[in-house]
C-alpha cells in the first residue's frame, strides 16, 4: 500500500483524537501529500467569489420587511458559542401529536384486520382433523356443515401443488368448499 | 463605523443601521450560500434569513467572537436546513411520482447568475466539505474559526478541508488525463 493510500485510510478510518491528528499534521507538513491535495488559488476557480456576486439590491429592502414582520421564531444562536439553543416551543408538542397519530393509526389498522378476520373467517364449516403422518399430508377425520354430518372430497393437483377441499351436507342440495 | 458600533447602534435602536452591517457582508454571504447551496434562489433565501436571524439575535452576540464567523455560522445552519428540507421534499417528491428522475430533481441548477458554480464541485462534495472549502478558499479561515462557523471540533473540520482539498485534487487530475487524452487523438 502506497504512502498517500494509507493516509487517506487513516484520516478515514481512524477515530477522532491523537493518532489521526497525528496523521493530519504529517499531511500539512509532507511535501508529497501535499502535491495530492489542492491548493488555495486552484479550489478559488472551483468557487463563487464575493466580487463575482450581483444583483443584490432587493436584499435589504427584503430584510427591511422581514425584520419589521415579527419576532424571531428560529432557534436562537446563543453569542457565537457552538451551541444550539432549546428548539422552538411549537416543536416537542408537534412530534407528540405525530407519534399520537402513527399510535392511532396503527391501532386503528389492527383493529379494523382483526374485525375483518372475525368476519370472513366461515364458522359454518367446522373441520376436526390432522395429518396424521408424513405420508398424508391432509387428512380429514370428520367434517361438519352446520352442525349436520357432511360428506368431504380431498382433490390433490400434484403440478399445482394444490390440494382442494370440498364438504357438502350429507342432503344433496350442495356444498360448501 | 466598525462592527462593535453599528452593533451597538442597532442595540439602541436605531435599526436602520443595520443597512451597513448588510452591505458589509452580504457578497460574502451570499458567496459562501452559494457554493453551499449551487442555486441562487436558494441561497437569497438563506442569506435574508440570516441577516434577519442576525438582527433578531444581535443582543445575543458575544464581542470576544469575531462577528463574521458568527454571521457564517448561523448562514451555515439556514444552508443545511435547506438541503435537509429539499432532500425531504426530494424523497417524497419521488416516491409520489415515480416518473419523475431522482438524479434529475436533486441536481442544482447551473449555470448561477452572478457566479457559476463548478459542478463538479456540488457532485463530488459533501454540503460541509464544500463550506470547509469556501471558508479556507475564500475566506482565509483557519480549522479552529472553521470548526466555529460548521459547529464542530477543529480536528473534524481538518478532516472535512482534507477530504474537500484531496477530492477536488483528484477531480483536476482526472480533467487533466481527460484533456490528455482527448488532445492525442
Amino acid at each position: 500500500m502506497g504512502h498517500w493510500a494509507l493516509v487517506k485510510l487513516a484520516v478515514s478510518v481512524l477515530p477522532r483524537g491523537g493518532l489521526r491528528e497525528g496523521v493530519l499534521r504529517h499531511v500539512e507538513t509532507c511535501p508529497a501529500c501535499q502535491t495530492r491535495l489542492i491548493g488555495r488559488e486552484d479550489a478559488r476557480r472551483f468557487l463563487v467569489q464575493a466580487d463575482q456576486i450581483g444583483g443584490l439590491d432587493g436584499l435589504w429592502p427584503a430584510i427591511r420587511k422581514a425584520m419589521d414582520a415579527g419576532p424571531a421564531s428560529r432557534p436562537v444562536v446563543q453569542g457565537g458559542a457552538a451551541y444550539r439553543t432549546s428548539s422552538p416551543p411549537s416543536r416537542p408538542k408537534r412530534r407528540f401529536l405525530r407519534w399520537a397519530a402513527a399510535t392511532g393509526g396503527l391501532g386503528g389498522a389492527v383493529l379494523a384486520v382483526l374485525t375483518i378476520l372475525a368476519l370472513v373467517v366461515p364458522r359454518s364449516v367446522d373441520f376436526a382433523g390432522a395429518a396424521e403422518s408424513q405420508s398424508d399430508p391432509l387428512r380429514i377425520v370428520s367434517a361438519s356443515v352446520g352442525g349436520r354430518p357432511a360428506e368431504t372430497y380431498i382433490i390433490e393437483i400434484p403440478e399445482d401443488r394444490m390440494i382442494l377441499v370440498w364438504v357438502e351436507p350429507r342432503s344433496e342440495k350442495g356444498g360448501q368448499s | 463605523m466598525s462592527d462593535a458600533d453599528l452593533i451597538a447602534a442597532c442595540l439602541a435602536g436605531r435599526r436602520e443601521e443595520f443597512r451597513h452591517i448588510v452591505y458589509a457582508y452580504k457578497s460574502q454571504v451570499m458567496a459562501l450560500a452559494l457554493n453551499i447551496l449551487g442555486n441562487r434562489e436558494d441561497a437569497e433565501d438563506a442569506c435574508q434569513d440570516t441577516f434577519v436571524q442576525v438582527f433578531r439575535h444581535l443582543a445575543t452576540y458575544d464581542p470576544g467572537r469575531s462577528f463574521r464567523t458568527w454571521i457564517f455560522m448561523i448562514l451555515h445552519r439556514r444552508c443545511l436546513d435547506t438541503i435537509r428540507k429539499k432532500k425531504r421534499f426530494n424523497q417524497f417528491f419521488q416516491k409520489a411520482a415515480w416518473e419523475c428522475e431522482p438524479e434529475e430533481a436533486s441536481r442544482p441548477e447551473f449555470p448561477v447568475p452572478g457566479g457559476v458554480v463548478d459542478a463538479a464541485l456540488l457532485g463530488a462534495l459533501r454540503p460541509k466539505e464544500r463550506a470547509a472549502l469556501t471558508l479556507w478558499a475564500n475566506e482565509g479561515l483557519t480549522t479552529a474559526e472553521i470548526a466555529a462557523v460548521i459547529e464542530c471540533a477543529p480536528s473534524t473540520a481538518r478532516v472535512y478541508l482534507f477530504h474537500a482539498r484531496r477530492k477536488l485534487k483528484a477531480l483536476i487530475e482526472e480533467r487533466k488525463k481527460i484533456h490528455g487524452t482527448l488532445g492525442a487523438r
